[in-house]
């Protein structure tokens, strides 16, 4: 059990490097834009004094170093700048932004728990059946619906559904089951492609060892070898890439986002550039960064769990 | 120890073959071999002449693409070529159980050793108490000689050691008592400080337990330290097979006494180790003669057409070479 | 019919010639033979030669200076294999000419992550200790974020256009390159012909690359076909999202974006600029995945 302590603790620590790292991509961003950047955070109609206040308040004059300070000190009491937009003019990015999480996280549960109720069971189906049709069937399937950028297969989706079957409604968050469904599918068949790919060669892997075979020879029934033992051995890797997967959905909730026209903060970033909005899009940026390295985090606490070996290294 | 004559395993003419896109490989020709009530066979050879692949045909473990395509297994009374799957289950285990070499990969790394005995013990003679099961667990584990059972049980494979591992392997293969015990190469993998402890606490329980055993390996001297008698396997052929002192002493087959003169003996005053010159042969090519034939130094016409049958040259002593035709006599064959 | 036979002819010649040339030839067969590599290879192929040929071919301007709004949203047809998209503009031209700017974005973006990637990889890999840790610490942050959001991020800031683009991609793509460089550059800088190198007296960079690098074409080449793949999907979700290319520049993400609202009325302005894009990333991640079952069967799961 200690070991399991030491390793969450590690984890933790090691985590926020890579959130300070976040934060300052997110600072450089604003020096980054052509031109002057005060331009960008910048309120239209702005007086001279609202310049003045803002070039203090963020100390454009002063050394990097201690602007990078005040950034990181707004950020800790919660303050993201304020919404250039017309149409959100001086809310609060930070009020912006909790109004569109949770519709993110809705999005983003619902695709994670389709990915992965279709592709491992999908994946293990395949290792099973290896070399069959019906596995060089879901292989060129999942290798097409892999190669697909999220933006299509959303597209293609609202094609078959919505415009040939007519079943669902195409955008809005007029809420219920129908309009988070197509989304939600988007994101999760295009993920699912890529679990059950790993599912199965993992499958295959595992299949392979020697302890497979021993526990054969011990008289085991092979269904309790292939689901107790190998399924468990197998999800390992599949879990590592847990981690890897939220990065993927969080970048895929963006695109998908804006295909709907799903309000979450995908949306908002989509609609914030096309704005202008540049502290929005500062905002967003950092939280869907934030999102991705607790997703590691909880990613890699889940698989120490589950692999006694790993609490070691 | 005088082994009582009641057979406990028969094989006869078992031929195992694997059907790869490049051709049939011929794992095991024609084997023939018996091992009787509380008695330990060796079966030796070198890398790749069927020794494991006897083991997991008899257990009907046989990889794909492989198959048995030949022979009979009798294992008291019952033929386990033709018993179904389900029926094997049954045996393995349980009747018949096998260790096999290398400790570190042949225990589930993300169950713990307890949860593994518990499974095969619990399977095997119906005991699904945890507490009576914990009390056989524990027993088993005493009886490898394992110090701190009840720790061990709790720990996972990677924190053992490659002779604790073993003991545990022993202890999963004898838990249920079987009949027959296969081990396949079971010190190979262990350190040579250890390996001595571990041969000899497989030859204490397996006796202990009234078992009989299936010893595989390359090494001549562990099978003198273990085995009652001893065959020797070259390219998925048994080619001699004697009582263990008998075959040391008198051994009559070229690759026989080519194995023996390869090992180096105490005392002996050698410049150079004795080699059998030659490689194996390709187990893809169907040859109809003797398949030493390439590597023998006394090797006949008669040895590239027809192959030798096993021959009792003394009283238990069986050989397969053209060299010994009609009982123990050299005999010249043109 | 010939054509085989010489080649075949200068294959075998080769083969027996040792050496690299009998590596190279080797490989050449084993792909041959290897269905993924030649389907991607052939997907590949026509799209790069259309892309490439695209100036010189007899179909409409992608970007007339003229538009004929009379053509909008016209379905397909002889005159218009792909229809006309809601400016009137021809959807054919346009796919192609969109390859060429999606082609040469994702090659140079991957070309560039290459190059960033394989001199800080090796570099951390073969010189270790405080270098090392520096360098793969900063390839592990990188590696965290999904390159998507990175590449989206400093599109953003620097604003829209094509080099934008593909520096975005560049800046996001290299930890994967690093990742791998390293990882090699460990192994290698062990073995006896670096040593011996070295005891020669060479100058490490000279080992770097003469020795180290060579070892590790193959995952490279498998890495950079499936990172073109991945520089082509993001590039296309920038696009599509507006932060990419620019109109009237064709670009497939674009083109897919204001496809959308003339789903029902008119499919094909999406669809097929959609089925080009799928069959492009389809045929590189092809090739990837095939030229590394042939260049070394042990590094499946060698995926992401």
């Amino acid at each position: 059990m200690a070991d399991l302590v030491s390793y969450v603790i590690r984890k933790i620590l090691l985590a926020i490097p890579v959130i300070l790292l976040a934060t300052l991509i997110v600072f450089l961003m604003l020096y980054l834009t052509p031109g002057d950047p005060i331009v960008a955070i910048m309120p239209p109609h702005a007086t001279q004094a609202d310049l003045q206040e803002l070039r203090a308040k963020y100390g454009f004059d002063q050394p990097f170093i201690v602007q990078y300070g005040k950034f990181l000190m707004r950020l800790l009491h919660g303050d993201m700048g304020q919404s250039v937009a017309r149409s959100t003019l001086n809310v609060d990015v930070s009020t912006l932004l909790m109004q569109r999480l949770p519709k993110t996280l809705e999005l983003m549960a619902i695709g994670l728990t389709i990915s992965y109720s279709v592709g491992i069971p999908l994946g293990v189906f395949s290792a099973l059946r290896q070399n069959s049709w019906k596995d060089r069937s879901v292989m060129v399937f999942t290798l097409i619906a892999y190669a697909m950028p999220s933006f299509w297969l959303g597209i293609l989706l609202m094609l078959l559904f919505s415009v040939y079957l007519g079943w669902l409604q195409a955008e809005g968050t007029v809420g219920g089951f129908s309009s988070i469904i197509l989304p939600a599918l988007t994101l999760g068949l295009g993920n699912a492609a890529l679990t059950t790919r790993m599912m199965r060669s993992s499958m295959l892997e595992v299949t392979r060892q020697d302890y497979i075979t021993q526990l054969r020879s011990r008289g085991l029934p092979e269904r309790e070898v292939i689901l107790k033992h190998a399924l468990k051995n197998a999800i390992l890797p599949v879990i590592t890439v847990i981690g890897l997967d939220i990065g993927w959905f969080v970048a895929g909730a963006v695109v998908v986002e804006t295909v709907f026209s799903w309000s979450g903060v995908g949306m908002l970033i989509t609609t914030s550039i096309s704005n202008h909005d540049f502290p929005a899009v500062q905002g967003c940026i950092l939280v869907l960064a934030i999102f991705v390295v607790l997703g590691n985090l909880i990613a890699d606490i889940m698989y120490a769990f589950v692999d006694p070996r790993v609490r070691l290294g | 120890m005088t082994p009582s004559k009641k057979p406990v395993l028969e094989i006869k003419g078992l031929r195992t073959q694997f059907f790869l896109h490049e051709g049939v490989v011929t794992a095991l020709d024609g084997i023939d071999l018996t091992i009787y009530e509380n008695e330990s066979v060796g079966i030796v050879g070198e890398t790749g002449c069927g020794k494991s692949m006897t083991a997991f045909s008899v257990l009907r473990l046989v990889p794909h693409p492989g198959k048995i395509t030949a022979g009979s297994i009798w294992f008291k009374g019952t033929d386990l070529t033709k018993l179904t799957n389900d029926q094997m289950r049954g045996i393995r285990g349980k009747q018949i159980s096998m260790i096999f070499q290398d400790p570190s990969t042949s225990l589930d790394p993300v169950f713990t050793i307890g949860s593994q005995l518990g499974e095969v013990i619990s399977l095997h003679q119906n005991i699904y108490n945890q507490e009576e099961l914990n009390k056989r667990i524990m027993r088993v584990l005493n009886l490898v000689r394992i110090a701190a059972p009840a720790n061990v049980m709790k720990q996972y494979p990677h924190e053992l050691s490659g002779g604790m591992k073993q003991r545990v392997m022993i202890a999963l293969a004898l838990s249920c008592s079987p009949s027959l015990l296969i081990a396949d190469e079971p010190t190979t993998a262990l350190d040579v400080t250890i390996q001595a402890q571990v041969l000899n606490l497989l030859k204490d329980l397996v006796r202990g337990v009234g078992s009989s055993m299936m010893l595989i390996t390359h090494n001549l001297g562990v099978v003198a330290e273990t085995c009652d008698r001893v065959c020797i396997m070259y390219a998925g052929r048994i080619v001699e097979a004697a009582r263990t002192d008998e075959l040391f002493g008198k051994p009559q087959h070229p690759y026989t006494k080519g194995l023996l003169a390869a090992f180096p003996k105490l005392g002996e005053q050698k410049d150079e180790l004795s080699v059998i010159k030659g490689t194996v042969p390709n187990l893809m090519k169907p040859f109809p003669g003797c398949s030493f034939v390439e590597r023998c130094d006394y090797a006949m016409e008669a040895c590239r057409r027809v192959r030798p049958m096993m021959l009792e040259v003394s009283p238990e002593h069986f050989v397969s070479c053209h060299l010994y035709l009609g009982g123990g006599e050299k005999t010249d064959v043109s | 019919m010939r054509l085989r036979k010489g080649l075949n002819d200068r294959l075998l010649s080769w083969k027996m010639s040792g050496g690299f040339k009998q590596t190279v030839a080797d490989i050449l067969e084993r792909s041959s033979r290897n269905s993924m590599v030649v389907i991607g290879m052939t997907l590949i192929i026509v799209i790069v030669a259309l892309a490439l040929l695209a100036p010189v071919l007899p179909i409409a301007d992608p970007t007339p200076s003229e538009l004929f709004l009379e053509d909008r949203t016209l379905p397909p047809s002889s005159d218009h294999w792909f229809g006309t998209d809601e400016l009137g503009r021809d959807v054919f031209s346009r796919v192609i000419w969109g390859a060429r700017v999606s082609l040469t974005v994702a090659t140079l973006a991957v070309v560039f992550s290459l190059m960033i990637g394989v001199v800080l990889g090796l570099t951390a890999g073969y010189f270790g200790g405080v270098v090392d840790y520096i360098i793969a610490g900063t390839i592990d942050l990188f590696w965290t974020f999904p390159a998507f959001l990175l590449a989206l991020a400093f599109a953003a800031a620097l604003g829209p256009s094509l080099a934008n683009v593909i520096l975005a991609i560049s800046i996001s793509y290299w930890a994967g390159f690093a990742r791998l460089m390293r990882g090699q550059a460990l192994s290698v800088r062990e073995r006896q012909y670096v040593e011996a190198s070295r005891a020669l007296g060479a100058k490490n960079i000279r080992i770097m690359f003469a020795h180290v690098l060579p070892n590790c074409l193959s995952p490279l080449i498998v890495w950079a076909s499936v990172g073109v793949a991945d520089a082509i999907t993001i590039e296309s979700s920038l696009s599509f999202l507006g932060v990419g290319t620019q109109p009237p520049t064709p670009s497939w993400g674009y083109m897919l974006f204001r496809g959308i609202p003339f789903l029902e009325e008119a499919p094909w302005i999406a669809t097929f600029p959609g089925l080009v894009l799928l069959i492009t990333i389809l045929g590189f991640n092809l090739l990837g995945d095939g030229l590394r079952d042939v260049l070394d069967p042990r590094m499946k799961g060698m995926r992401r």
